[in-house]
């Protein structure tokens, strides 16, 4: 029977996705839950599988096509008896054979032939893509007359896990006024010229839109964390379960913020104005994949032991590379913590789809006049809270990053939920 | 002094492995081609390296064999060594290599110039021979394949009498009755092999804790083991403090572990590594990068400089003619067109031809298990091989490793007869990306040594049956 393959919607905010990529061509077959083409939404790229064993019958969208969700962009056939749907009158001829590998048009019959050719393949890389669940047919072999070698397989599967993970924004072109005319600037220095990735090329073009089209405003306050650093001490002396770090305690005082001010906990939609219940917030970490952000839920409410465990389990799904897509959705706010890195203040641009980013710097050890005027020891973190002005102003946001200076410098509040 | 200036689409400079036989691919693909030797066509290799040595090994080989003859119930009298006949024998040998090198080059229609090459401002090249006389070339593309040589100590530079480079201990007059030999990598060892076995007091110094410190440690451990039985005296994690050359031989101060100790010897070979032969070439003229001596080359030979590649050991590690050659072929076929995008960078074997022979490919065990991947480890002994013990040589062992999840062949160890005439079995299957179930599924002739090949690709999954 003729089936429908519609953009699904991925999460509660999103109202449109980018086709990234058709991983099954017209006329191939593929398996229940078998990738069959990569959506874009604002949070990350999500690899869309089947729902049954199926057949590809027509594409008829484009990779790199902006679509709403629920928009037609293919047909397939379940492989039952019964009445299908009728072809799209609204899918355009000619978009259907452009789109089609030349020469196999729409013909499944046709396809299928293509399909059936013979793809000098290395047995290693037949293995690899066996175990990765690679289509050899989606690879394009490096080897002597097109065989496709172990590194073409592992190089797709990096692409797509890459592409799966990336921290995203809303797809919008990087205007041609703040490009570069690098031909010419490599030609003038003697630099090498390259493409970039399509992963690359994405997460410029959102990093690009999240800084040029949400207006950002800044805060910087630092917070005396002496208090911090002893009780985390006297914490991880007591009890050896789960060491607690210094990033546990920041997360632990901007979700109890959050609680304390919930009308901080919310962000600009294109539909309106949307507010969340829970204090959810999102923890930058970086891996070998590039910087995720898995988001930890209900930070406010919990006991420091439940979130450090939570926090534990994110990082290391981060960094096996085995993140759904709904563990970077929601929450308003992330933590970047860089303070491991030497850092005094840190200026981060907001997580598109969030509406505020605390930057989290290193700790300073300094001296400042004490009530006496005499010099006193501190240990200060530098902390910038950048924020979405068309949700947020600069009043309530100074009150949001007070409330998480003071949770610092009385630390002992964090350990009562 | 004469003038003249022609235009080539490809200037090889340097006549080695790698130099000479991109000149013949070019010409092969058309391209009008020229090559500028120095020294001698064919280079270190053909004339001072690969081939001669295994033509001096050869003798010992044979020697060897005279010796251990009464065991497979031939009696001879006591063999008598003509150390002037087995060096003539090994310069005749280069003699006719070179001269079938200069044979191939002009067939192919190749223009040879001999003389030094130099850039001069302007990506000309000039190219001086030995009489003083200037040409001044052009070329579209030069692709330089100049080399390397031997690293000479400071507190013992080469005098080509006492104090051996490997030029020296291929030309030698008469046998030495005692050598030492600094350096326990691949050239060091097979001297120290070839000196041993014709009667030479041999002692190896190795500053690293092993013999062959690229091996794989079970073949370093086997290697030295081996030899050691053969009379040579190794000296590892050991550093040469100082050395004084007298008219009665040298006396070197060793240090090992804190200790001193005075070695007296004949002679003294310094095996200590290659520098890259990138002086004199006018590079200082082009944007060519040149890092410690060596020429910074990515892919497909290219240097900083549009048009200008390098190729073979000037480019650095490992120092290989087959790597070279190889290398070269790929810069002159991405030169003509014919390949494009990143180069895809094949495995490559390295072999040691000392008593006992070994080769590899690809990663030693450590390394495959510091990459952090679950490993697969095979090893098959020699004594397991028929044709081994047929031939009296059944000491040594195959060693595989491989990726547990993915059955890839990350490496493969030999050590013990024909070593290295069986590498190229493990190389053509890695090149391929066989994993184990085509190594399995293999027919190898029977009886051969090469049935060991398929035993240690078993063993390393519980199934070996000769064990």
């Amino acid at each position: 029977m003729r089936r429908e393959l519609l953009v699904p919607k991925l999460g509660l905010t999103m109202s449109e996705g980018v086709l990234v990529e058709w991983m099954v061509q017209p006329g191939v077959a593929f398996k229940v839950d078998q990738g069959l083409f990569v959506i874009e939404s604002e949070k990350a790229a999500n690899e869309v599988g089947a729902e049954a064993d199926g057949v590809l019958l027509e594409i008829t969208a484009q990779a790199g096509e902006t679509l709403p969700c629920g928009t037609v962009i293919g047909y397939w056939d379940d492989g039952q008896a019964g009445v299908g749907v009728v072809a799209p009158s609204a899918a355009p001829v000619p978009a259907q054979t452009a789109v089609a590998a030349p020469a196999a048009g729409t013909d499944p019959v046709a396809v299928k032939v293509r399909s059936d050719q013979r793809v000098p393949v290395t047995p290693l890389a037949r293995r690899l893509a066996k175990q990765q669940g690679v289509d050899l047919g989606d690879v394009t072999g490096s080897g002597p007359r097109g065989r496709i070698r172990a590194k073409d397989v592992l190089s797709k599967v990096e692409h797509s896990a890459l592409a799966g993970q990336a921290p995203q924004a809303k797809n919008t072109q990087i205007s041609p006024s703040v490009t570069v005319d690098t031909a010419r600037t490599a030609a003038a220095t003697g630099g090498t010229l390259r493409a970039p990735s399509n992963l690359e090329r994405t997460v410029a073009q959102r990093l690009t839109s999240a800084k040029q089209q949400v207006p950002h405003f800044y805060l910087a306050v630092e917070a005396e964390m002496s208090a911090v650093l002893a009780l985390r001490r006297q914490l991880n002396e007591a009890q050896t379960r789960q060491r607690l770090t210094l990033n546990h305690f920041v997360l632990a005082a901007v979700g109890q913020a959050l609680e304390a001010m919930p009308e901080m906990n919310r962000v600009w939609t294109d539909e309106g104005i949307l507010s969340l219940d829970s204090s959810d917030v999102g923890m930058a970490v970086n891996t070998d994949k590039g910087l995720l952000v898995p988001v930890l839920r209900g930070v406010g409410r919990q006991s420091l032991a439940a979130l450090a465990q939570q926090a534990a389990e994110l990082i290391g799904r981060a960094q096996a590379g085995r993140l759904g897509s709904t563990d970077m959705q929601g929450g308003a706010i992330t933590v970047s913590n860089a303070g491991m890195h030497d850092v005094t203040y840190m200026t981060s641009i907001i997580n598109p789809g969030q509406s505020m980013i605390l930057g989290v710097g290193s700790i300073r050890e300094l001296f400042r006049p004490d009530e006496n005027g005499q010099p006193a020891l501190r240990r200060e973190m530098g902390m910038v809270l950048s924020a979405d002005h068309r949700v947020l102003d600069g009043v309530s946001g100074l009150k949001f990053l007070k409330l998480v200076v003071q949770a610092l410098q009385q630390p002992m509040g964090l350990l009562v939920v | 002094m004469g003038v003249s200036s022609q235009e080539f689409d490809v200037l090889v400079i340097g006549g080695g492995p790698g130099g000479y036989v991109a000149a013949l691919r070019a010409a092969q693909l058309q391209l009008r081609t020229a090559l500028v030797e120095r020294e001698s066509l064919g280079g270190i290799c053909l004339n001072w390296g690969c081939i001669p040595t295994k033509a001096l090994l050869h003798s010992a080989d044979t020697l060897r064999r005279i010796r251990h003859a009464g065991a497979q119930g031939i009696t001879v009298s006591e063999p008598q060594v003509d150390f002037g006949k087995v060096v003539a024998r090994s310069r005749q040998v280069s003699q006719r290599l070179n001269r079938g090198v200069a044979h191939l080059l002009k067939k192919a229609g190749v223009t040879v110039f001999m003389g030094s090459a130099a850039f001069q401002p302007g990506k000309q090249l000039q190219v001086t021979d030995a009489k003083g006389q200037v040409q001044t070339l052009q070329a579209r593309n030069v692709l330089i394949a100049t080399g390397a040589r031997a690293r000479e100590l400071p507190m013992l530079p080469f005098d080509g009498d006492r104090v051996w480079g490997y030029r020296d201990a291929l030309s030698a007059k008469t046998l030495p009755k005692s050598l030492v030999v600094i350096g326990a990598g691949a050239i060091g060892m097979e001297f120290a092999s070839f000196y041993a076995t014709l009667g030479t007091q041999v002692t190896v110094v190795e500053a690293a804790p092993r013999v062959l410190p690229a091996s794989d440690e079970d073949v370093s451990a086997f290697a030295q083991q081996a030899m050691a039985k053969d009379g040579i005296q190794f000296l590892t994690a050991t550093r040469l403090v100082s050395g004084k050359v007298r008219a009665e031989g040298l006396q070197l101060t060793v240090e090992q572990e804190g200790k001193s100790q005075q070695l007296q010897a004949e002679r003294v070979l310094v095996a200590v590594g290659l520098v890259g032969n990138s002086e004199g070439l006018g590079l200082e003229h082009t944007r060519v990068v040149v890092e410690q001596g060596l020429i910074q080359a990515g892919d497909w030979g290219v240097t900083a400089e549009p048009g200008i590649y390098a190729i073979g050991d000037i480019t650095g590690a490992p120092m290989l003619a087959h790597k070279a050659s190889h290398e070269g072929i790929a810069a002159v076929e991405h030169i003509a067109g014919l390949r494009k995008g990143a180069q895809h960078h094949a495995p490559i074997p390295s072999c040691v031809y000392s008593y006992p022979q070994s080769a590899a490919v690809g990663l030693t065990e450590a390394q495959a298990r510091q990459s952090g991947t679950p490993v697969r480890v095979g090893k098959f002994p020699l004594e397991g091989n028929g044709k081994a013990i047929a031939i009296d040589e059944a000491a040594g062992f195959i060693k595989t490793v491989f990726n547990e999840s993915t059955g890839e062949l990350m490496g493969a160890h030999l050590v013990g007869p024909e070593a290295t005439e069986l590498v190229h079995g493990y190389t053509l299957a890695a090149t391929l990306e066989a994993t184990e179930a085509e190594l399995m599924e293999t027919i190898f002739p029977h009886p051969t040594l090469s049935e060991a090949m398929h035993e240690a690709v078993l063993a390393a999954y519980g199934r070996a049956l000769h064990i």
